[in-house]
């Protein structure tokens, strides 16, 4: 093929339909945002919370149908929604409808959807339920040069998520009972979204766990699955117990509970005290005494570095 | 005319024959400064029952007879050369040892971790008799170190510096030291390597050494927490 005509083929193909591919995408919160999924507690939802998604679209040329943003909770995006709910699940519901003049700004914004509204909710919070949907976008458009239409579903789809079921108990896995505390780790019971950990102990007094005055340690995140309960009274039985918050702060029941007795130990300084010794410490090595020796040690060595040159 | 004959015919021997005469280059002399870095490790068992007037020895108690692990760096500037070399230096190092605290009730192995941890400091005068080496090739040099010591401690407890009826559990140890070693030369394993590595990065020897160290670490004879030790530590250096 003669070099001017393959050029052309070239230049041709780049500037097919196929190469300038169309693209529609959905965000939360205005276009950039990089969250895909959001989750509303059963307060969120009673309070007529819900979500706003932008729509983004590269120019389409012509469009053969109104771009339709919608919530199914099929397993993924349809090409179009299926409000009948003749896909197996519940009916598919749409938040936002725009025409081609619409399309032509290239983005916009869906009204405030309220979550209660979503499949499998039909306008209640109902305890108990987690529930997760996706938000998925679809629009006809006719290419350059073709004859018939193409459906254009959104590249980046979102999920909204309603979550009234509390998490199961955590499990205390251990319980380090030591001078003046007591290290408490947890385990999250086979939870995929703990967000924290709440750990609350009392002193048991009598013989009863009746009338136990727990006092809550503050909640922790679950990235670190242990806690130390400090400033606690040696040789006193303590009974420690805890629950585990999910993303929307559903609170677990209560873990089954584990008690402990802190004992006064002693480490290599105590026991060098209680065997007499002499040496009256009190000098931090990080505050104070290894810094002071590097620092001296420093300005002679620069006083004799300087008096040689 | 015969003079000139036994001129033609030397003239005819140096053409005829060629020798080949090999210089032997003399070894490079030492320059009379430089700088030896070394790393170390070892262990040491600090001597803390030498204390007067302790009861028992609560090193023992807590850790038992085990060692601590010892290990550091030391940087010395070689501030004479003649027979032997002389050299100045500064040397860091850290050691620790753990072990379960002791239940005041029942004298029990606590669950909480207790540990002794010390950051030996040295400024150490050496003398180093290379001659062994840079005249016999002998890859063998002894060497003998006097110190001044300064030696941060802290003792720990669950992580934290233990405090006893308001007295932490840190200070700051001084003393004197004396080492004996002997350095083993490894260019002579290869010496085109150790000339190579010469040229690319200016390290003239590469050594291992093995050193007994006489640590007397008690503020000098006061009565206190006594950090002395004697303990061997190994290790391998450079000299530039």
């Amino acid at each position: 093929m003669p070099t001017p005509l393959r050029a052309g083929l070239v230049a041709l193909l780049l500037a097919s339909p196929a190469a300038l591919a169309q693209t529609l995408t959905l965000s939360f919160g205005g276009s950039g945002s990089t969250i895909t999924s959001r989750a509303f507690s059963q307060s969120d939802c009673n309070n007529n919370s819900g979500v706003v998604v932008t729509w983004t679209v590269s120019n389409l040329g012509t469009v053969c149908n109104n771009l339709q943003v919608f919530i199914t909770n099929s397993s993924g995006c349809p090409s179009t929604p299926d409000t009948s709910g003749t896909d197996g699940g519940t009916a598919d519901v749409i938040i936002g409808t725009f025409s081609a003049t619409d399309l032509l700004n290239l983005t916009g914004n869906t009204n405030n959807f309220v979550i209660r509204n979503m499949p499998g909710l039909a306008g209640a919070c109902p305890s108990g339920v987690d529930v997760t949907n996706a938000i998925c976008g679809s629009v006809q458009y006719r290419p350059t040069g073709a004859t018939d239409c193409t459906t254009l579903n959104s590249s980046s789809d979102l999920s909204v998520r309603f979550d009234s079921a509390p998490p199961p108990p955590p499990i205390i896995s251990s319980l380090l009972p030591q001078d003046s505390k007591i290290i408490v780790t947890l385990d999250p019971n086979g939870e995929a979204d703990t967000s924290f950990y709440r750990v609350q102990y009392a002193p048991q007094l009598g013989t009863s766990d009746a009338g136990l005055n727990f006092i809550s340690v503050p909640d922790f995140s679950a990235q670190n699955n242990s806690v130390t309960i400090g400033a606690l009274t040696n040789d006193q039985l303590y009974v420690v117990q805890a629950f585990q918050l999910d993303e929307v702060g559903n609170v677990s029941p209560a873990s089954t509970q584990a008690s402990g007795t802190p004992l006064a130990s002693n480490g290599f300084w105590a026991e060098y005290k209680d065997a007499g010794g002499h040496e009256q410490g009190g000098c931090n090595v990080a505050d104070a005494a290894f810094p002071s020796v590097l620092g001296a040690l420093g300005v002679l060595a620069s006083l004799w570095w300087r008096k040689r040159r | 005319m015969r003079v000139g004959a036994l001129a033609v015919m030397l003239a005819a021997s140096a053409a005829s024959a060629q020798t080949v005469v090999q210089i032997k280059q003399p070894p490079e002399p030492e320059p009379p400064i430089g700088f030896r870095i070394e790393l170390k490790i070892g262990t040491l068992v600090p001597r803390v029952g030498d204390e007067p007037g302790l009861s028992s020895n609560p090193y023992e108690t807590i850790f038992g007879n085990k060692s601590m692990l010892y290990g550091g760096g030391e940087a010395d500037f070689i501030a004479w050369h003649g027979y032997g070399a002389v050299s100045v230096g500064f040397s860091i190092g850290y050691a620790e040892k753990y072990a379960p605290a002791i239940v005041q009730k029942d004298s029990a192995p606590s669950t909480e971790k207790t540990a002794l941890i010390i950051f030996p400091l040295r400024l150490p005068v050496a003398y180093h008799f290379d001659i062994l080496w840079s005249r016999y090739h002998i890859p063998f040099v002894p060497y003998a170190k006097v110190a001044l010591l300064a030696t941060p401690w802290r003792v720990t407890k669950g992580g934290t510096t233990e405090v006893v009826n308001g007295q932490s559990g840190a200070g700051l140890k001084w003393g004197y030291g004396f080492t004996m070693g002997v350095q083993f030369v490894l260019n002579v394993l290869s010496p085109q390597m150790a000339k190579d590595m010469r040229t690319d990065t200016g390290i003239r020897q590469t050594y291992i050494f093995a050193e007994y160290n006489y640590d007397k670490l008690d503020d000098f004879g006061k009565i206190g927490l006594n950090l002395s030790a004697r303990y061997f530590t190994f290790g391998l250096g450079f000299e530039f």
